[in-house]
């Protein structure tokens, strides 16, 4: 039903007019030091992509691989992180392979399911839309920082706190809403994830860039350079589709702190771990879902942007971005 | 299918090539009772093939996953050969390969054709068993490795199957000739000619898709996959899981080997130091190499009545190689 032909977050195999597996895989290499929460990330990573489906995960596979000289407590260590994840989201895990490598690796093979007509796509978004993130952004950067000893663990703990939580509860309340189209933001930045989705709309987005949440310190971070080595090559990629609104090209506000263009970039194209929904709504379902994670205490979400129309079908998943001014509808 | 042009000897960029690369069994069931997966997931213990699953109150799921490093240049032959060992562990179960979704984890530096034609050739053994591709995720890796998760559907109307259920005088059948990895090892090393990979070859892309057809019509009581163990892991496991307590016997003279297999195996067998002889004969350790040679879609080994046994091997292939007696 759903496979290469679009950029969407999970496979999607109709069984039956009512009944739809969702198929993902996902596993890396550590993101943190810590055995417990690099578990816990790589399994809330993984079942990510079925909730950016508008899916209930079911089952799970354990794909590992650790060094055969790795300490076997640090091995049980990251397996209980993963099984501390998968239970909370109410997931039997099956087994799974484990390797022999010199490079660890943990990561989930998943199957949730779906009705197929309530399957949420990252095509759909429409005209008038408006875009909701339900994380904070700079996983990216503040992992770097961290490998590089630029933090200390304690500036790392909230960003590690909200890597190793589903993305349940903020699908989870816009389930029974009219979700023209969700995504997650993960390796491609919220520029790559956002681009993907509004050219398969084919609409263009203005996002507001003063209403995006960042983690404490990710401002200071890469105003002195440091983000991770793979942000310039998404940075190159997203200019032709970025551009900043019309009273000018710089500065650029994040967090009420004036940035470069450039530096404005690496924030919003930094690649982030087990990151946020990307959800398009009509106004009048956004300010029901606020509400909706509000009352399940969702940690932080907002509207930052809105789907616009397109003159030309060239400009199909444009972003603009602006330094406030969003009206919220 | 040995298309014996590379441009990297991709062997050479791992040190445990194909099943090798698998972690020991008993030492990932310890980390797993440690991290209490198996005390929470007890079904994990038992080590079936594939993971059989509720969708709903009449509808099951198989989900399985492999994934190797390259035990052969030829990419070609790798990649059919991990497409053919996860559609026989979906078969294995007795349900029916629907959907998968590579793993390729490979250096970003590797020539782009030669990764295309190893998902090529995965992909048309997937496509020859009805599994249609639907994604996957890519990792830059040093190490390459190659795996594929499937997902498949048990037809309601049939039964499942399970390494569990052997009964004591069961006889056991496998499916293939074994010893394919043995001539793979050997013709990397340059010590084989290449017709004995082009067979290895096709033994690892034949699937169990004919027996697993035929379970039911000829009462197949348990069944595993042979694969990162050898033959005697698989053996041995199904027995630990009998209904009743079995002795297992193996006829060695019955084993269906590829050619060059029994060369390579006693050639290996005299390369062994005194230590790792541990004084047995020359015949038992090559019998010991061909028993545990680590298989990559070994094929499957099928515990049932000898009655069934001969109906079977009579009218659609596979060899009796022994039996479970009452212990």
């Amino acid at each position: 039903m759903l496979g290469f032909e679009t950029s969407d977050d999970a496979a999607v195999y109709q069984i039956s007019p009512h009944l739809a597996a969702v198929l993902t895989n996902d596993f890396f290499t550590p993101i943190v030091d810590d055995p417990y929460d690099f578990g816990r990330i790589a399994a809330a990573n993984a079942l990510s992509d079925v909730y950016a489906m508008g899916a209930q995960p079911l089952y799970a596979l354990a794909l590992a691989a650790f060094p055969h000289n790795l300490p076997a407590h640090l091995l049980s260590q990251i397996e209980a992180g993963a099984l501390h994840i998968t239970r909370q989201a109410g997931v039997t895990q099956g087994g799974g392979t484990t390797l022999i490598d010199p490079e660890p690796k943990f990561g989930l093979c998943v199957l949730g399911v779906a009705d197929p007509a309530y399957i949420w796509k990252n095509q759909g978004a429409r005209p008038g839309d408006v875009l909701i993130l339900t994380k904070p952004i700079g996983t990216g950067i503040m992992t770097t920082a961290a490998k590089r000893q630029a933090i200390d663990q304690e500036r790392l703990a909230p960003v590690i706190e909200s890597m190793a939580t589903l993305n349940a509860t903020a699908a989870g309340a816009g389930i029974d809403m009219d979700v023209h189209a969700a995504t997650d933001v993960t390796g491609f930045g919220l520029i790559g994830h956002l681009h993907e989705m509004a050219l398969a709309s084919g609409v263009s987005v203005t996002v507001d860039t003063a209403r995006i949440k960042l983690f404490d310190g990710v401002i200071d971070l890469v105003r002195s350079g440091i983000f991770p080595g793979k942000t310039r090559e998404l940075i190159s990629w997203a200019s032709d589709m970025v551009c900043f609104d019309e009273s000018g090209n710089e500065p650029c506000y994040l967090e009420n702190e004036q940035l470069t263009r450039e530096q404005a970039l690496a924030v919003l194209c930094d690649p982030q771990t087990s990151g946020g929904l990307l959800l398009a709504l009509a106004p009048q379902d956004a300010q029901r879902y606020l509400e909706a994670c509000a009352q399940m205490n969702v940690a932080w979400v907002d509207i930052i942007g809105h789907f616009d129309a397109c003159e030309e079908p060239t400009q199909a998943g444009t972003i603009r971005l602006t330094n406030g001014g969003i009206d919220e509808h | 299918m040995s298309t014996k042009h590379t441009s990297v000897r991709l062997t050479d960029l791992t040190n445990r090539p194909g099943a090798r690369v698998k972690y020991p069994y008993a030492s990932v069931e310890r980390i797993l009772a440690q991290a209490g997966v198996l005390q929470t997931f007890p079904h994990i213990a038992q080590g079936e093939d594939a993971f059989l699953c509720e969708l709903d109150d009449s509808l099951q799921a198989a989900l399985a996953i492999e994934c190797l490093t390259p035990f052969t240049t030829d990419l070609r032959i790798f990649g059919a050969s991990v497409a053919t060992s996860v559609i026989d562990r979906i078969l294995a179960v007795g349900a029916h390969p629907c959907a998968a979704l590579n793993l390729l984890s490979f250096p970003c530096s590797m020539d782009a054709l030669q990764i295309g034609s190893m998902l090529a050739s995965a992909q048309e053994v997937l496509s020859a068993h009805n599994a249609t591709v639907v994604g996957g995720h890519t990792v830059d890796d040093r190490e390459p490795k190659f795996g594929i998760f499937a997902f498949g559907l048990v037809d309601p109307q049939q039964p499942t199957y399970s390494l569990a259920g052997a009964h004591a005088g069961d006889a056991l059948v496998i499916t293939k000739p074994l010893g394919a990895q043995l001539l793979c090892s050997y013709h990397d090393q340059g010590e084989l000619a290449d017709e004995f990979l082009d067979a290895a070859a096709t033994n690892m892309a034949t699937s169990a898709h004919l027996f697993a057809q035929h379970f039911e019509t000829y009462n197949v009581h348990a069944c595993a996959c042979i694969g990162a163990g050898g033959l005697l892991s698989a053996v041995e496991r199904m027995a630990d899981h009998a209904t009743s307590p079995v002795k297992t016997q193996i006829d060695a003279g019955r084993l269906p080997l590829l050619a060059g297999v029994i060369e390579c195996a006693f050639d290996h067998a005299q390369r062994l130091s005194d230590q790792d002889r541990q004084g047995k004969s020359l015949e038992a350790l090559a019998l010991q190499t061909i028993l545990e040679d680590p298989a990559i879609a070994g094929g499957l080994v099928m515990a049932m009545t000898k009655q069934d046994a001969l109906r079977m091997t009579s009218t659609i292939g596979g060899r009796m190689i022994g039996t479970f007696d009452p212990a």
